[in-house]
């Protein structure tokens, strides 16, 4: 194995690729534990920031992506100090437990990424455009509800079942590979 | 579905979106305890919407180049890791990795020194309008913008970076800050300057760095992106990477164009773009380009070659592009004959800009133009060449002259001309016509025969309704 433990100068090169390739996972634990976006760019940093001054602690024995989360998962706790007085989606309890059940089932972050891509091939060309409008575009649903004459709720339903499409083709594609 | 039961999907799907208000957020947190298989399925929207977010590259980390100076007003405090003196090794992993890193502890301090942690940042950028039409601003107006949204009009402003930026409805973009634009619809012309240099604008699919020019970024509403360089250089990465030596995928000079159809698409050369000629804007990919021409091309098969042909609808007349052309040299223009008017019969044509054989190193070969309707197309040919043989069997010389330039000396094309009387070089081109009776392609062939070498002006293109 390449040596990843850092020295007094900074993080390694395998250190650094590490770290960028865990960036998409780390991003969706800190969406998971916020409960939306809002923030998460910022706890993200943060949460970089802190895993290369500690980078020097990092035992390339054990699983990165797990290290990195305990990381990701103090700067949630940090941003919910910060924003008191608003809106908190989960409790601590529940973020505790949630934290827990995502650093379980940590897996090859990059490869998640891909397997998405690879499913949102599969999907019809009025989904990919739904996604795109949602996701490229930054539309809000009520603005795509509008300009298709949908409800908000029919559209809202929609974007949730067109999600767990989505997470059931990443499961199958994912548990395929597994299992071969 | 009641507003006392609703659903857990809709639960989800509010908490998500950021729209569950605090009863919501109860009975969700209710569900969540409850019930292990509602706390999976919420895991698994909140990883897909994430990832989505990401993949879209709408969860880009800032980068170092993002603050201008007016937003920084002390350097920032050099973080730890960077401070320490790194080995020769480490600096060279770094800069092929972690810009990322650099960029993220450049940003967070520097964000730091403007506002203490506790305080929560103001969102959006200052900008001063410089030209409104249509538009909800006033010139000489100075706001302070975080979207803007116009379903028409244009607009034109300075961000307090000093980057100058063109936009028409229907047009969405958001202010990141103010070195950074992120382009959600329609189409954005931007002109750095020299303080700008480094500005970045951000699509689903690309991210564009600016080295110090003039460029053009359309986002068509199936999420592919259009650049356009018009003066200087571009740098395009996919959205969301870190820009990096090893991620950059193109370089992009003046005159050149490129489009990425989706985020993970093989950057490929754009044959034509379409342009505001007196603005020397971009008109973007939703927007109508030409009613009789529909598709510029050619059969240049060359890699990293991404020279595109301009379209100007209706444009030709004096100073009308001719050429965009590369390494800080003005744009040619077509220019009336000394104490002549512009040919009447030329004017409102749409002007199809060329470039010209030596920056392939050879004649260049046919053009293919799609006409929409019947149309006379002309070539504006070299005066001093001899005409091709498909020039004099196809087209008429119609007998009237106009001129192309400022052109610059120690070119092949200009190397035995004299600067005029005002100092600078012109070329006299012959204008000839063809009459195209109905919709279809006109094929354009060489300058000159392929083997001859070719020390002439590339001909111009002019198309009008019949």
């Amino acid at each position: 194995m390449e040596e990843t433990k850092a020295d007094a100068s900074g993080p390694t090169p395998e250190f650094v690729r590490l770290l960028t390739a865990s960036q998409s996972a780390m991003y969706a634990f800190i969406v998971s534990l916020l409960g939306g976006v809002n923030d998460a760019n910022d706890v993200l940093q943060e949460a970089n920031m802190k895993l290369c001054r500690k980078c020097s602690e990092y035992d390339p024995n054990q699983p990165f992506l797990r290290w990195a989360y305990a990381f990701a998962r103090f700067e949630v706790m940090a941003c919910r100090k910060r924003n008191q007085r608003s809106r908190l989606v989960l409790d601590d309890a529940l973020l505790a437990t949630f934290a827990a059940e995502l650093e379980e089932s940590s897996d090859d972050a990059d490869r998640r990424l891909k397997v998405l891509e690879t499913c949102m091939e599969r999907m019809t060309p009025r989904q990919r455009e739904l996604i795109a409008a949602r996701y490229g575009r930054g539309e809000a649903v009520q603005d795509i509800a509008s300009r298709l004459s949908r409800s908000q709720n029919a559209m809202a339903a929609l974007f949730y079942r067109l999600r767990k499409l989505l997470a059931d083709c990443v499961q199958s594609v994912i548990g395929n590979e597994v299992r071969a | 579905m009641s507003k006392e039961h609703p659903s857990f999907e809709h639960l989800c799907h509010a908490v998500l979106e950021g729209t569950a208000d605090e009863v919501q957020l109860g009975q969700f947190r209710a569900r969540l305890r409850a019930d292990e298989g509602q706390r999976k399925t919420y895991a698994e929207q909140a990883q897909i919407h994430a990832l989505l977010t990401w993949q879209h590259g709408r969860a880009a980390i800032p980068a170092l180049s993002f603050l201008s100076p007016t937003d920084v007003p002390h350097q920032p405090k050099i973080l730890t890791f960077r401070s320490r003196r790194a080995s020769p090794l480490l600096q060279a992993a770094l800069v092929a990795g972690v810009v990322l890193m650099v960029g993220l502890a450049f940003w967070k301090f520097a964000d730091q020194r403007r506002t203490p942690a506790s305080v929560i940042v103001a969102k959006g950028v200052s900008v001063d309008i410089l030209a409104s039409e249509g538009s909800p601003y006033q010139v000489g107006e100075r706001v302070v913008l975080e979207k803007l949204k116009m379903d028409r009009g244009s607009l034109r402003f300075r961000i307090s970076s000093g980057a100058v930026v063109h936009v028409e409805g229907p047009v969405a973009l958001e202010f990141v800050n103010p070195m950074r634009v992120r382009l959600l619809r329609g189409a954005a012309t931007t002109d750095v300057g020299v303080e700008a240099k480094g500005f970045v604008v951000d699509t689903a699919s690309a991210t564009v760095l600016d080295i110090g020019t003039r460029f053009g970024v359309s986002c068509g509403d199936d999420g592919a992106t259009d650049i356009v360089v018009l003066e200087g250089e571009v740098q395009v990465y996919r959205a969301g990477q870190p820009k990096t030596p090893e991620t950059k995928l193109a370089s992009l000079y003046g005159g050149e164009a490129a489009r990425m159809t989706t985020r993970d698409a093989k950057i490929q050369r754009l044959q034509e773009a379409a342009l505001h000629g007196d603005l020397l804007t971009i008109r973007g990919l939703n927007a109508p380009a030409s009613d009789v021409v529909s598709n510029v091309s050619d059969n240049i098969k060359k890699a990293n070659f991404y020279r595109c042909y301009t379209i100007v609808p209706g444009g030709m007349g004096e100073g009308a592009p001719a050429s965009l052309t590369r390494l800080g040299h003005n744009k040619l223009g077509w220019r009336v004959m000394p104490g002549q008017p512009f040919p009447v019969e030329l004017v409102g044509a749409d002007v199809i800009g060329t470039f010209q054989g030596e920056v392939i190193r050879k004649p260049l070969s046919d053009i293919n133009i799609e006409l929409t309707r019947p149309c006379a197309v002309y070539v504006l040919f070299d005066s001093r060449a001899e005409p091709p043989d498909w020039l004099r069997r196809d087209f008429r010389n119609t007998g009237l002259r106009v001129r192309s330039g400022p052109w610059w000396p120690n070119l092949v094309a200009t190397q035995n001309l004299q600067p005029d009387r005002s100092g600078e070089i012109n070329i006299e081109h012959s204008v000839w016509r063809k009459d195209v009776p109905a919709a279809g392609t006109v094929t354009l062939g060489a300058m000159t025969p392929k083997q001859n070498v070719n020390p002439y002006a590339m001909y111009g293109i002019a198309v009008k309704a019949l």
